[in-house]
């Protein structure tokens, strides 16, 4: 029932929420591109035409039709890879997101719930990874394994395990004490039974918060490690990639080239922080709190 | 008080070798053999040995560990795989250029985000409030290239006014004193040089600055809105204080200590983007330099860098510590 309830909660909360609502139908319009992006592109964004090489879109009278925001420098319709290329990255940055949750809800609740040497392990590791750079840790497991979109997704599942792991324990420490709590512990029920059923689904919430700022997090961090090189390969239409390509070509004015995938990015980043602040403000009423 | 002290320099201790001896066994999990990465393609097997005896990549891997943080003790940190010069001297150069932008970008950031959260604080639900808030949720999800990107199309190349990357221009000498060439310049007099080196700082510190800046600016709204309602506050402006005096002097000094707090966390930050600035400026800093020891997979340039920036981080985030000490007295440890 407390599942229900929060979820509840925080739907209605998040209708009320100005910020949150523009943030969320940001995210169903992400969601959508990301489904029926690839149909409704106009050109194959693997193609290549090389007499078409960097031409602007609609808004200049170079326009060649039908590559509505310009070409690349391989001649690939910008328009197409931008659509491809939100399933590259949105997907990925969610099921990142969605792996280190898992991991850390797991750790998080083992840690707090037992406790002890193990407990204080965890948290050593923990700070020692959240107090470094995002995008440094992650390039450093990109280091050991290798460049490539499959590597970087788990470099970047790793990266962001940490901050769910620190909400998951610090809730399962609060719970761990209370009555209910320990009414269970004695009518004897298993450990195990206790931390799924009654512990977990009361960290939703917090961890529901953390969650949603992580993926926008994850999804510049990937976008990221695109741009370095070091994430998404040629010629995936990655947004971060595309941007890279374009930093080369600066001097020549091409402005369209980076503009445009760096406005779907930020789209879908702004999408994730706004909705975040929207949950986090209809799930925590004591909204004074100054938090992070 | 002096029992934390040496607490925290105990964990912190403990956090320098945890990431060093973190780092070092990540590099030697790489799938491929390092040796024979570095000796090149067309190496026979006798300059593959030659190289492993060289670099001890055949010893245990305690030795190896030992033997390299022996030497870093020492401020040896090896030499490069790829230029053979020395860790450290290269390092040292880009300390300072990194340091440099990542202090003026924070500097920009807090005293934006400062002023800018205090007056929608003050202001709250007006036009500047609604405004500055969602250009700080809009600051924080620009992604940092993009926006240094951006500035450099419009400010490097439309409108010429900024140079589009670099530290200084080729010509310039300048006498080094600390490595921080606004200080060197501003120091000497040379009002002229320091013009250039401000030019040069200008767009990758707004461009670095800006997600502390709008993190920041989120905080001291929320923070001061919080502290604005305390009561000591009606009291004092029912004592006929000065609004300004209000604001400044007692609202903003409470509000002010999560802030404190948040610079630790904003270091890291910081250096995460700078990771991409510096990329995009061709600013010859540090963590440039690390990311392309990483592409070439130059293994003692990128564990010397890691374990610079460890201790770069381990030394913010105590001071933050001690300073949030000094400034709450209510904290006593």
């Amino acid at each position: 029932m407390k599942r229900r309830g929060q979820i509840r909660e925080s739907l209605e909360g998040l209708w009320k929420h100005r910020s949150g609502l523009v943030g969320s139908l940001l995210l169903i319009g992400y969601l959508l591109l990301a489904i029926f992006g690839p149909l409704i592109a106009p050109q194959d964004p693997y193609a290549q035409d090389l007499s078409l090489s960097l031409r602007p879109g609609f808004w200049s009278h170079e326009y060649v039709p039908p590559y509505f925001l310009g070409t690349d420098l391989h001649g690939r319709d910008i328009l197409s890879r931008i659509l491809y290329g939100a399933r590259v990255t949105i997907g990925m940055g969610i099921v990142s997101v969605l792996v280190s949750t898992c991991l850390g809800l797991i750790l998080g609740i083992l840690g707090g719930y037992h406790g002890g040497l193990i407990d204080q392990c965890l948290m050593l590791i923990n700070d020692v990874m959240m107090s470094f750079p995002t995008i440094l840790l992650a390039i450093i497991f990109i280091a050991v394994f290798g460049p490539g979109l499959d590597k970087a997704l788990i470099a970047v599942a790793f990266v962001f395990t940490p901050r769910i792991v620190r909400v998951a324990r610090s809730a399962t420490l609060g719970i761990r004490e209370l009555d209910y709590i320990l009414a269970a512990r004695a009518a004897g029920v298993s450990t195990v039974m206790i931390q799924i059923r009654h512990i977990f689904p009361n960290l939703l919430a917090p961890v529901m918060v953390q969650a949603t700022f992580s993926m926008s997090q994850a999804i510049t961090t990937i976008a990221g490690l695109g741009f370095l090189g070091l994430g998404a390969q040629p010629p995936s239409p990655e947004w971060g990639a595309m941007l890279s390509d374009a930093l080369r070509y600066l001097l020549s004015r091409i402005w369209w080239y980076p503009f445009f995938p760096g406005l779907m990015i930020t789209g879908i980043v702004l999408g994730f922080n706004m909705t975040g602040d929207g949950l986090r403000d209809a799930l925590d009423p004591k909204l004074r709190r100054i938090r992070q | 008080m002096t029992g934390y002290i040496i607490r925290r320099i105990g964990q912190g201790i403990l956090f320098i070798i945890l990431v060093s001896i973190g780092i070092f066994s990540m590099i030697r999990l790489t799938p491929g053999d390092p040796a024979q990465i570095m000796a090149g393609v067309q190496a026979t097997p006798e300059a593959i040995e030659r190289i492993r005896e060289e670099m001890g990549l055949d010893k245990p891997f305690w030795v190896q560990y030992g033997t390299w943080a022996k030497r870093a003790l020492h401020g040896d940190l090896g030499v490069s795989a790829e230029t053979k010069t020395p860790v450290s001297k290269e390092l040292r150069k880009r300390f300072a250029a990194t340091m440099e932008l990542t202090a003026v970008a924070m500097l920009f950031g807090t005293i934006a985000g400062v002023l800018a959260g205090i007056i929608a604080a003050v202001y709250r639900n007006s036009f500047f409030d609604y405004a500055s808030m969602f250009i700080a949720v809009f600051g924080l999800s620009v992604p940092v290239f993009w926006l240094g990107l951006l500035l450099l199309l419009i400010f490097g190349l439309f409108i010429p006014v900024f140079p589009l990357g670099g530290r200084v221009p080729g010509s310039m000498d300048i006498v080094h004193i600390t490595g921080f060439y606004a200080i060197d310049t501003l120091v000497q007099g040379d009002f002229e040089n320091f013009m250039v080196v401000i030019k040069y700082l200008f767009l990758p510190a707004i461009t670095l600055g800006t997600i502390p800046a709008a993190l920041i600016a989120r905080m001291t709204r929320s923070g001061m809105l919080e502290v604005l309602q305390a009561d000591y506050i009606r009291t004092a402006r029912s004592k006929g204080l000065p609004e300004r005096s209000v604001i400044f002097k007692h609202a903003l000094r409470n509000a002010l200590l999560p802030i404190v707090t948040v610079i630790g966390l904003n270091f890291a930050i910081l250096l995460a983007g700078a990771v991409l600035t510096e990329t995009i400026f061709s600013w010859p800093g540090m963590a440039r330099y690390i990311v392309r020891a990483v592409g070439v997979r130059d293994y003692p340039v990128i564990q010397g860098g890691i374990l610079v920036i460890a201790i770069m981080v381990l030394i913010v985030n105590t001071l933050i510590d001690i300073l949030y000490c000094i400034i709450d007295p209510r904290i006593v440890y």
